[in-house]
């Protein structure tokens, strides 16, 4: 127990190390951005990556990233990685899970298991990567893998500040819950130090049925 | 008939069943009328029912279906993966599985992907089906596909986002309708108007088939008129919404007609069988009611006809009628007592217990034997009017009594029977061979009757007169009988004889005498001239004038023949019609001396009047009115009298004598010399005139004895203070002697014969002439 807890605590400490890391380069020139919905509402989560021609991130630095799976959730439900990273799948359930992707960036499978797999999957093509289980219809989660470094999650309130040295950039913008197939991204040319409003329609999933509840009387 | 008890019995008790029935029946018909249409109503909300459970269990599996589909973790690696040949072979595995007719893959813009049967046929844009879809996830609808009715779902294939939908449906054909119909009994019709789609489960369909409007306007034609044969009910399906999708319930009627039908027979048969017992029960209890009504009725028609004795038929009656029937005994038996009382009363005399006349009249005609001989025998009491003036009328109602004692101790020894006939008068019959043997006889019951008679106290000798009339030998008839054994009791009365036997003939004489004093009575009435006055002139010796006439009644009849008028004046005076006769006399004498005093001639007249008249209380009253009318003189007129009527009832004659002379008339005493009047009564007598009767003067001239009985009489006469007048005079020489006899007025043939009135003024004109 004592020992999980202090794995949690090791994870956290990862992420603030990488958004520092971040925010370092940011200083030079920081442009806003604000991410909403068609309806107005800020849109938390959204993916805004920097888009770089030559930056190539060298595997073999990147740390291997963790898509945790506690009470039945994908943990975080967004993890971005760089290109070539290795993200582990540990089961922090007490039952077991059948993770699994067909997504082009990355199919693969980690059949029934608890506990640590074998070994971390790595994601060597950018993209996006859904994540579900065989077992649990309602797990769902997403790896998005860029290519570049310079890729930023939007906060609370939907604001991502990007360093931008040159203008004008490149930019594209991703979020889970996009109406565009999900593999298509965003992309936003900008070509001034404003603060930069960009629209994401998303749509709302619908819940999770179960078969059960077409089977209850009175369900008309 | 139509109003008899009986009938308004039964039609009251048909009335009544026939309205319960009614009533019944229409009862009957509102609630199983409405029982029936709350049943099917009923009917069709459980098929609704059902029918909504079956879509709605072929929906779930349908969805199970759809979700184990889409759930299998190699078909979603064959969607996400698109791998064509997996997911067509997947889907038309799957669809063998769950016996789904349709299966198909879409993507997520609606295009087709994949089918389980020909592609081709759904190559078009599915993207607005399926949109339409989506808005109401997991549910059913009903669709219509490639003309095709399905009930579809559509899924996501999740991978574990959307990558695909699967559609799934079941088609709708008429073996589904058929198999809902075998579930309700119900005709299920699935209708897409706008897909000019139709699935029913009608096996006999019409041409062209419109459900909705075939449903609604078939009729049936049942006993009570058309009908339709089908209730409906439609439902709407969930389908999309430019392509409604509704299902038709229709409940088939025709059952429940024929089960109302059947019903309604079978009460209408109930009903008349009811009634049918209605009608014999009350026309039983009305017969038993009316049956001894009837009974009565003859009962009271006996009554009438005067028997009264009955025999009621018939047990158990009720109450009332028993109580009716004992009325009728009890009033049957009181009149027959009360008409025997009152019978008896009309038969017989109430005083004596004798047969009264007219019941004798029947007794005689029932008992009277013709082979036997009787003897009838009337018996009159004389003078009883007497006794009953003298004595009271007590005294003679007990004279009668012990009189009919006698004669009933008498004809009942004999073996007769009696009568009371009259006031005074009794009828006795007996058998005359019985008489025979009583030596007595009729003799011996005259002297048994005239036996004195002791009443109260008294000492009573009564006088009878009998007739006597021989049975059959004088008569058969009742009548005949009475009226014969009358007749000779008159004539015993009448002639003094105590025992008169009636002699052949008297009867008709009788009857003759009736028709005259009929004529007789009708001729005072016409006064047609049948009667007519004749005056004989009386010659005044002194003055040798004709001063007096008496006038004399003469009576001609129609046919001519002459009338004795002793004979009729005599019936007159039996009968009574006398007092009408001198009436009639009376005033055509006065008005005949009314007319010769206004021809101046002067001529006192005297009518001949009998006792009867003098006692007739108007007599009196009759004369002065009729003296007044006419204004004649009292002096004028002189009553005649004979001796005979003087004596009878002699202080009232005198009397009445004494009021006549009062007035002015004078009285003159006719027939002197040959009646009983004795000096001393003769100086009683308040007379004007004697009248020398005529024996004495038609042949005075040659008897010597009779000068001397004329001479000392009308010496006595003029000593008395009368007048004196001799008639019968019929020769010079009897005349001559009156005339020195000083005899004051001479009457006779030798003088003249009575005339009529103009005659008698022609004479004495010539008189006059002469002398």
């Amino acid at each position: 127990m004592f020992e999980r807890a202090l794995q949690k605590f090791a994870k956290r400490h990862c992420f603030l190390a990488i958004g520092l890391f971040f925010s370092q380069f940011a200083l030079s020139a920081n442009i806003e951005l604000v991410i909403e919905d068609q309806h107005g509402q800020k849109l938390s989560g959204a993916v805004v990556e920097l888009n770089v021609a030559d930056k190539q991130a060298t595997p073999s630095n990147l740390p291997t990233a963790i898509m945790d799976q506690v009470h039945k959730q994908f943990l975080p439900e967004l993890l971005v990685v760089q290109q070539g990273q290795k993200v582990n799948f540990p089961n922090s359930d007490n039952i077991r899970h059948h993770v699994y992707s067909f997504s082009q960036a990355k199919p693969f499978q980690l059949r029934l298991y608890s506990g640590q797999p074998k070994e971390p999957i790595t994601f060597e093509q950018q993209g996006v990567v859904v994540l579900g289980c065989n077992i649990h219809d309602s797990m769902v989660g997403y790896i998005y893998v860029a290519s570049s470094e310079s890729v930023y999650k939007t906060d609370k309130k939907g604001y991502v500040s990007l360093p931008i040295n040159i203008l004008p950039a490149q930019v594209s913008v991703w979020h889970p819950l996009q109406t565009a197939p999900l593999e298509n991204k965003k992309i936003i040319t900008i070509n001034s130090q404003k603060k930069l409003q960009i629209t994401v329609n998303t749509s709302t999933p619908a819940p999770r049925n179960t078969f059960g509840s077409k089977f209850k009387a009175g369900n008309d | 008939m139509t109003n008899s008890l009986r009938n308004r019995i039964t039609i009251l008790c048909v009335g009544l069943v026939l309205l319960t029935t009614m009533v019944s029946l229409f009862s009957f018909w509102w609630s199983t009328s409405k029982f029936q249409e709350e049943k099917v109503n009923q009917d069709i909300t459980v098929a609704q029912n059902v029918y909504k459970q079956y879509l709605k269990s072929k929906e779930s599996l349908l969805l199970t279906a759809a979700k184990v589909l889409t759930s299998d973790f190699g078909f979603k690696q064959a969607v996400a993966t698109r791998d064509a040949g997996t997911i067509s072979s997947v889907l038309f595995n799957h669809s063998q599985r769950i016996d789904a007719e349709l299966m198909l893959l879409l993507d997520l813009s609606g295009r087709l992907i994949s089918a389980n049967t020909d592609e081709d046929a759904f190559a078009h844009n599915l993207k607005p089906l399926m949109e339409e879809l989506l808005s109401a996830p997991e549910e059913s609808s009903f669709v219509v596909l490639n003309n095709e009715l399905y009930q579809i779902i559509l899924l996501p294939v999740r991978a574990p986002r959307t990558v695909a939908y699967s559609l799934v449906g079941f088609k709708i054909d008429d073996n589904v309708a058929n198999e809902l119909k075998s579930l309700t009994g119900m005709d299920v019709s699935f209708i897409g108007s706008a897909d000019d789609i139709v699935i029913s489960s009608l096996a006999n369909r019409p041409e062209p088939f419109e459900p909705v409007n075939y449903f609604n306007t078939v009729t049936t034609s049942r006993f009570l008129g058309e009908y339709s044969v089908y209730r409906n009910r439609d439902i709407n399906l969930p389908s999309l919404l430019t392509h409604p999708i509704i299902i038709l319930l229709s409940a088939d009627l025709t059952q429940s007609y024929s089960d109302f039908e059947k019903l309604l027979f079978t009460l209408i048969i109930l009903a008349i069988l009811t009634m049918f017992v209605g009608v014999i029960t009350s026309s039983l209890f009305a017969n038993n009611l009316t049956t001894p009504l009837t009974q009565l009725a003859v009962i009271a028609r006996q009554f009438a006809q005067g028997n009264y004795t009955f025999e009621f038929k018939g047990q158990k009656q009720t109450t009332e009628i028993a109580t009716l029937v004992a009325a009728f005994d009890s009033m049957g038996n009181d009149i027959n007592q009360r008409e025997q009382q009152i019978s008896f009363q009309a038969r017989h005399d109430s005083l004596t217990g004798f047969y009264n006349r007219s019941a004798m009249l029947e007794v005689l005609d029932d008992e009277l034997d013709i082979s036997a001989e009787y003897t009838l025998v009337a018996i009159d009491i004389k003078g009883l009017r007497h006794i009953n003036d003298k004595l009271g009328p007590r005294i003679g109602d007990d004279c009668l009594k012990a009189v009919a004692c006698r004669i009933s101790e008498f004809s009942d020894e004999l073996g007769g029977f009696h009568a009371r006939i009259g006031g005074d008068e009794f009828l006795t019959v007996f058998p005359t061979a019985a008489a025979r043997e009583q030596k007595s006889g009729i003799v011996g019951l005259m002297a048994q009757l005239q036996a004195c008679y002791t009443i109260q106290t008294l000492k009573i000798n009564l006088r009878f007169s009998a007739g006597i009339v021989q049975y059959p030998t004088q008569g058969i008839a009742s009548d005949d009988l009475m009226r014969r054994v009358l007749i000779a009791v008159e004539s015993a009365a009448n002639t003094q004889e105590s025992i008169h036997y009636y002699q052949n003939g008297e009867d008709e004489a009788h009857l003759e005498r009736l028709i005259m004093l009929d004529e007789l009575k009708q001729a005072i009435s016409d006064d047609d001239g049948q009667l007519f006055m004749t005056y004989q002139p009386k010659l005044h010796m002194k003055t040798q004038k004709i001063d007096k006439v008496e006038s004399l009644i003469r009576w001609q009849r129609k046919d001519g023949s002459w009338v004795n008028p002793e004979l009729f004046i005599d019936l007159a005076e039996q009968s009574g019609l006398i007092v009408e006769l001198t009436g009639w006399v009376v005033n055509t004498v006065v008005a005949q001396v009314a007319d010769w005093q206004s021809k101046n001639i002067n001529l006192q007249a005297a009518i001949n009047v009998s006792a009867q008249d003098i006692a007739f209380p108007g007599f009196h009253a009759a004369l002065v009115r009729t003296l007044k009318k006419y204004k004649v003189d009292p002096k004028l007129i002189t009553i005649e009298l004979t001796e005979r009527d003087m004596i009878e009832n002699e202080e009232k004659g005198i009397k009445a004598l004494e009021n006549l002379k009062a007035i002015g008339v004078k009285i003159s005493l006719d027939d002197y010399g040959v009646g009983q009047t004795s000096l001393g009564r003769l100086k009683m007598l308040p007379i004007d005139e004697l009248k020398l009767d005529k024996c004495f003067i038609l042949k005075l001239d040659e008897s010597q004895k009779d000068q001397f009985i004329v001479q000392s009489s009308i010496t006595l006469g003029h000593q008395l203070g009368f007048s004196v007048v001799a008639e019968g005079v019929e020769t010079i020489g009897s005349l001559n002697l009156l005339r020195g006899m000083q005899c004051d007025h001479a009457q006779g043939y030798y003088l003249s014969r009575p005339l009529k009135a103009e005659l008698l003024e022609e004479w004495l004109e010539e008189y006059y002439e002469k002398n």
